[in-house]
């Protein structure tokens, strides 16, 4: 037990003696010991603030944007009539029933509809 | 001693102003004023192995939320235009990311946001007057995002990706529940590609889908029967060169697709499966070394699916009536120019 605890100590020992010797990392330090590159780390920093944030507005978030123009990635969610209150086509249905007593003149019912675009 | 993490701070915001006209025959109307604005702060902080980030965004209401009469038409379809409405509420976005590395070159970063978004009042239709000049009080709900990002460098490639869950709370209307969207799923990856030290590759993609919104029913809020959502896939390509060290060229090419046709006829809400296609140039100045100019064209063509088929008459007696139908409305196609010019300045 004991020579397994000078070993574990003397291990320490090494590991922090290599880690004084390393140049300190410019950013986060991967689990396996090794520097990660700073520019991945910043860049997906900021991704996850962004996908975080986009809900903020029509417009998305200043914290930036994880799609391309001309069609942002933001378009995925400004599908909302009732929110932001957007040209949707509306069919409405207006019926008119005549009815026919069998004098053969006329057509038993009649139904037009009519489309407009509305908000 | 507890050792105080290094710490970065950014702030950033982002404003417009609009001059929006509609000039169909019979409904014309303009609006001319500032757009919502935007603001955030951003603080990272270093220690060995996390990197926590977290964010807050607000909008700000400097738009006009309520276009009462043929303004409201100055909001436009958002795949013809890029800003389709100008004004809604104070909303405020706190957001929590903690970013490790599983290796030196693939770092992940989960996080959560929550918005609060802020009453606004809206036009409404006054059926006495049969006018657009009333208002209604909208409140939008909340907005609950969590997600997972992940970028790696594999040989030459730089790839990123997001995957996440949305979960919004009920929208009122002058105190009164009339909707809720469904839970939704959205995805983005995103790869860079150097062919040369001049000539670099950007694809992205994006997906999103959203399940059953509850609408009105007779006892308040009920799930809707068929799903009234679609599935909405975004696609670019976007090849570039560096002209200079300063100046970067390019050409996008950019599609949008929404699968499937939808009626609901208790809302009569028509929502079209809709392509649309977008091809131009974009270019990056340095104006200087802390200000881009980005300007970019394109032409789109639109291609909006047929209506339902619909009964637009029927004549007859007895048990064999003429039925005519029709899909309403019809094939819908569009097609346009977008200009946009931005500036990005770094203080």
């Amino acid at each position: 037990m004991t020579k397994l605890l000078t070993l574990l100590l003397a291990s320490a020992a090494l590991c922090n003696s290599v880690s004084a010797q390393q140049a300190p990392c410019k950013s986060i330090k991967a689990l396996d010991g090794t520097c990660a590159d700073p520019a991945l780390v910043d860049i997906n920093s900021r991704r996850s603030a962004v996908i975080s944030s986009a809900r903020t507005s029509y417009n998305g978030s200043p914290i930036g944007t994880v799609g391309l123009k001309p069609i942002p990635y933001e378009r995925l969610y400004r599908d909302d009539p009732v929110v932001y209150g957007l040209p949707t086509y509306t069919t409405t249905i207006t019926a008119t029933i005549t009815f026919d007593f069998g004098d053969g003149k006329g057509p038993v019912s009649t139904q037009s509809t009519s489309t407009t675009r509305t908000k | 001693m507890v050792e105080w993490p290094e710490a970065k701070w950014e702030v950033a915001a982002k404003t417009g102003y609009v001059w929006s006209s509609h000039r169909t025959p019979g409904q014309e109307a303009s609006y001319n004023g500032p757009v919502d604005s935007q603001a955030s702060l951003l603080v990272t902080l270093g220690t060995s192995y996390l990197r926590p980030v977290l964010g807050v965004a607000v909008n700000i209401p400097t738009g006009e939320s309520v276009l009462s009469g043929k303004r409201r038409l100055t909001r436009m379809d958002p795949d013809l235009v890029e800003l389709g409405t100008y004004g809604e509420g104070f909303n405020i976005t706190p957001s929590l990311g903690v970013t490790f590395a599983p290796t030196a070159n693939f770092i992940v970063t989960p996080s959560i946001g929550y918005s609060w978004r802020g009453e606004f009042d809206r036009e409404s239709f006054v059926p006495a007057t049969g006018l657009f000049t009333g208002r209604h009080t909208i409140d939008p709900g909340d907005v609950l995002t969590a997600s997972i990002s992940a970028t790696a460098r594999v040989g030459k490639w730089i790839v990123q990706g997001s995957a996440g869950y949305t979960a919004e709370s009920e929208v009122h209307q002058d105190g009164v529940a009339i909707g809720k969207k469904g839970d939704g799923a959205i995805a983005n990856v995103a790869a860079l590609y150097p062919v040369s030290d001049k000539v670099n590759v950007l694809l992205n993609g994006s997906w999103g889908y959203f399940g059953k919104n509850d609408i009105p029913g007779s006892t308040g809020l009920v799930t809707e029967l068929r799903n009234s959502n679609s599935h909405v896939f975004i696609g670019a390509i976007q090849p570039t060169y560096d002209l200079t060290d300063k100046l970067k060229i390019g050409f996008n090419y950019s599609f949008l697709y929404r699968n499937n046709n939808y009626y609901d006829i208790f809302q009569e809400l028509y929502v079209p499966a809709r392509v649309k296609h977008s091809v131009g140039p974009v270019m990056d100045y340095v104006i200087a070394p802390n200000a881009t100019l980005s300007l970019a064209a394109s032409r789109f063509w639109v291609v909006q699916d047929t209506g339902p088929n619909l009964v637009t008459q029927e004549i007859g007696v007895g048990s064999n009536p003429v039925v005519n139908r029709a899909n309403l409305p019809p094939e819908l196609h569009f097609s346009g120019w977008s200009i946009s010019a931005s500036a990005k300045v770094q203080f």
